[in-house]
This record gives structure tokens, sequence and C-alpha cells, in this order.
């Protein structure tokens, strides 16, 4: 008869974790290790139009900004068979590839850097400007332009290139500063069309 | 975030003295708010002056009143067997707040100085007067279900979200504050500022002033007090609607009434005309629906906040009732 069942048993990490002294992934410390962080969109709908990562790119333990301007293309490939967790619908969105802006918070670039605390750092020095476009933020609003994914709308869809290879070690994300538009919509249309960030961390009350 | 330099310190004089003259300095002692907003973008001071080794860590209750140090952590203070029994109001206040682990870690003096939760003010990407004058409030027409009813402006309209200071504020306390001009004692009425064309300044604290103890004088209201916090979740979370109720009653008439309110004001809200309608008459339900009718008045909902309004009259009325049925 097997003692495994109604017995208690201690998980062999469970002492670890509840002192604190486990791990995380990103607390592991490997020869050469680089740390990123992604820099994100401001904005919910529209394309960039310049990024200037100058002063980024010279500030301490910068080894580099990865924007849409320099990321490596890499093929999409076809895997055979499709993958059962592909979605029936939609496409695949390839990250740094183009410059348009498909969603609030879309990841734009990534600083990588020789400690996590450069990376951060630097990744606020990133300036990014947008030529920014109303955003549909309303299911209810956008039914009437809704329309029922077929065969042939999938066919046309395109299929562009998949992401780039993210850099290992620590990434955390960072929401980049925009320098302001000279376009005078851009502010008030921001802020109809993104949803700030929901509160994290820790609260006081 | 910014870098920033550091220096730990062990008395009030070599606290106040290394802020003194720096623009950007900041006192830090449980960080619990202040390590959360430099990392979002939100301050970015030049100079940390660590307070933890400050000697303010005393909670003494005598006969004139509670004394807390400005160091006393929020948990210390929530578990004082005294301030449970004299200051029930304050003790529920605390242990509303956050979690354990950041009660274990925040100072009553923070918790005072802790900046708003609106989310624009903490994403440095969206305009917010609060943390950058002169961009705009993104709240007035935004996402302002958590917003002020009361005390805003057409610059801010943000809540302050600290527990303890609505408990304070109903029981009249004190803040002593030490800074290069000396020492000076502020009610804590006037301590927290409405936002009118200064959003940026949460209360009247001069640059390099340090809070160094906070008194509560006692009174037989206190005793018999209690905090009401309704919230979108029952722990770890900040307050829709709050209040801070007490009251004396004796021979059924209400000889005393404090009554505050969080969640609803850019500063903790005393509900000074609803107390009003308490005094002198019978400790009754027909009393209390009354000073609740009271409590709403004056109260500017925005777009997508008007519950706060039923909820305050609802959250007033049953305070009252709980503290009434203790009395």
């Amino acid at each position: 008869v097997s003692t495994a069942t109604g017995e208690p048993l201690s998980r062999v990490d469970g002492i670890a974790k509840v002192t604190g002294a486990a791990t995380y992934a990103a607390e592991f410390a490997r020869p050469d290790l680089a740390h990123g962080v992604i820099i994100q969109s401001t904005i919910a709908k529209g394309r960039i139009t310049e990024i200037d990562s100058s002063a980024a790119e010279r500030a301490p333990g910068v080894l580099a900004v990865i924007t849409h301007r320099n990321a490596p293309e890499l093929p999409y490939q076809k895997q055979h068979p499709t993958p059962p967790v592909d979605p029936e619908v939609g496409v695949q969105l390839p990250m740094l590839h183009d410059a348009l802006i498909r969603h609030n918070g879309q990841h734009i670039g990534v600083v990588i850097a020789e400690t996590f605390e450069q990376a951060t750092y630097a990744a606020d020095l990133v300036r990014v400007a947008y030529a920014e476009e109303p955003a549909a933020t309303s299911v209810e609003a956008s039914l009437p332009h809704a329309s029922p994914v077929t065969e042939a709308t999938r066919a046309a869809a395109p299929r562009p290139p998949t992401g780039a290879a993210s850099p290992t070690g620590r990434s955390r994300r960072r929401r980049s500063r925009s320098t302001r538009p000279t376009s005078s919509r851009a502010r008030t249309t921001t802020r109809s069309s993104s949803t700030p960030r929901s509160p994290s961390g820790t609260a006081t009350g | 975030m910014q870098p920033f330099d550091y220096v730990a310190v062990s008395s009030p004089d070599a606290a106040i003295q290394g802020a003194a003259g720096r623009d950007g300095a900041a006192f830090i002692a449980g960080g619990t708010d202040l390590m959360q907003l430099m990392k979002e973008g939100a301050a970015a001071p030049r100079r940390l002056v660590d307070i933890n080794a400050l000697p303010c860590t005393e909670i003494s209750v005598g006969p004139e009143g509670l004394r807390l140090g400005a160091l006393a952590r929020m948990s210390d203070v929530a578990d004082d067997p005294a301030v449970r029994k004299r200051f029930p109001v304050i003790a529920e206040a605390l242990l509303a707040s956050a979690s354990a682990q950041v009660r274990n870690m925040a100072s009553i003096g923070g918790n005072l100085l802790q900046r708003t939760r609106c989310t624009y003010f903490r994403d440095p990407a969206m305009p917010c007067n609060k943390r950058a004058p002169g961009t705009g409030c993104s709240a007035l027409e935004g996402d302002n279900r958590l917003h002020a009813i009361f005390g805003g402006s057409e610059h801010c309209v943000a809540t302050h979200p600290s527990d303890v200071a609505v408990a304070l504020v109903a029981l009249d306390a004190v803040v002593e504050v030490q800074g290069p001009a000396g020492a000076r004692r502020i009610p804590i009425r006037d301590f927290h500022r409405l936002p009118g064309d200064a959003p940026e300044r949460d209360t009247v604290l001069e640059p390099g002033e340090l809070i160094v103890a906070v008194e509560v004088p006692a009174s037989a209201a206190a005793c018999c007090s209690h905090y009401l916090k309704l919230r979108d979740r029952a722990s770890f979370e900040f307050a829709l609607v709050s209040v801070a109720a007490g009251l004396d009653v004796d021979d059924g008439a209400i000889q005393e009434a404090r009554l505050a309110a969080g969640g609803v004001g850019t500063k903790p809200w005393r509900l000074r005309t609803a107390e009003e309608v308490l005094l002198g008459r019978p400790a009754t339900a027909e009393t209390y629906q009354a000073a609740a009718e009271r409590a709403i008045e004056g109260a500017r909902p925005l777009a997508l906040n008007a519950f706060k309004v039923e909820l305050l009259r609802r959250a007033v009325l049953r305070a009252l009732a709980t503290v009434g049925d203790m009395a």
C-alpha cells in the first residue's frame, strides 16, 4: 500500500520560498549577463515618426538600443503541422518590425545594458515622437464596423516576419517619454484613447 | 529611475541639515510609497535622506491624549493596546490599510505624506498638473471613477489616499514639524492643502521641513469611535468611500460627534455640518439619517463617480449606527 496519500508532505522548495531564500529566474547570476528593459508606446494608434536614442546610447553601461530601425529581421517560418496553440483567427504580431503603433503600451524598443539599473535609466532617456491617429477603444462603438473573420479575409491578411530575438537577463517594461508631437491634437487624442496603467506594487492607504 | 545620492542620519537636526538648501532632496522612511514613485518615474529626488534611525518611534497614551512619533510603524500603532482601547478609529483605519508587510515598514509620518493613487499622476506619459504643473488634468475628462467629489479644482480632482489621516482629522490631531526655520505645530485640518491652482503641493510643509510626531487629544468620542472602509475588494485596496465616526452619548443625547470621510475629498474630509446636526440630538436612526443627508451636501461628482455620493450617505449612516450601538 502506498504511503504517498493521506500523509502531509513538505514541498522540496517550501522553506526556501517562505523564507525568501528562493531565487527568482531573474536573480541567477551568469557570466557576461546583459539586462534588457522594454520601451512601450504611450499612444494607442498611429506611427512612430522619430526615435531619439542618442542620450540612451551614451549612458553608462549601455550595450544597445534596439528599435524597429535596427532590429534584425527574422523570416517567418511556417510550422508544419500548424501548432495547436495558433489561434483560428488573426495574424502574427511581429515586434520591432515597423513604425506602426497598434495598441497602447506596445513594445517599441529594448535597451540592453550591463546592469538592470543602467538599462532602466537609459530606457528613460529614449524620446519618441508619434503621428497619432484616433483609436477605437469601445467595443460598442466599433460593432457597426465589425465583420466575421472568414477564410478569405484570413488568407488576405499579411503574414509578416516573426519577432526579433529577445535578450537574455532581466527585463521590465518602461513607457517611453514622448516628445511633444507637433500636431496640435496629439495630447487630447492620447488622453481619450489610452488607458492609464493599472496601479502596481504596494499600496499603503 | 534617475540616479540619486543617499545619506543616512540619526537625528532630526541632521536630517534637516542633510536636506537643507538642496533642491530635490527627499526624506525616506519606510519607502513604501516613495520607492514606487521613483520606479514609476513619478518622482525623481536627487538625494534621499534616510531617517529610519531617528529616535521618533514613540507610541504613548496619557491623560492628555496620544503621541505618535513620526517613525512609529503603522503595524505597531495598530497593535498598541491603549490605542485600540482609547482610539479605536485609529487602530481600525491602520488595519484597513495596505497589507501586513507594508504596515510593518510604513511610518505614520510617511503615511500622511503619501501621494495620490490617481493613475494619471503615476503614469509619467500622461498629462497631470500634480506631477508636472501646467500639463493639464487627464482625470477631468478621463477615467475619474476613483476621484474626488469634494475639494476638486479645474486643475486637479485627485483624492488623498490615507486612511489614518481621515481618523486623525476627525479627532483634531496636530502635526509636529521641525524645519530650517524651527519647530511648529500644525492642526491636521490645515496640514493637507486643497489643490486650487497649485495641486503639486499636497501639504503646507515648506522645503526641508520634517514631521517628528503626531498628537491626538483625548476625548470621549475618540474612545467610542469606528472606521468604516468601503472598497472594490476586501483587502489591500484603497477606499472608494470611508468614514471615521466617533460619538459621546450621555443619557441618550449626543454630547460630542466626530465625522470625517476618505476617498471622497482632495484632502481628508471633515464633515462638520453633519456633526452639527448630531449635537444635542437623541442617538437614534432618525438623527443619523439627518446627519447622513447633510454629509453629502455640496458634493460635486464627476462623470464616472456619482455613485460615491450615495455610497457616502449610506456609509455615514452605517458608521454612526455602529458607534451609536457602542455608546
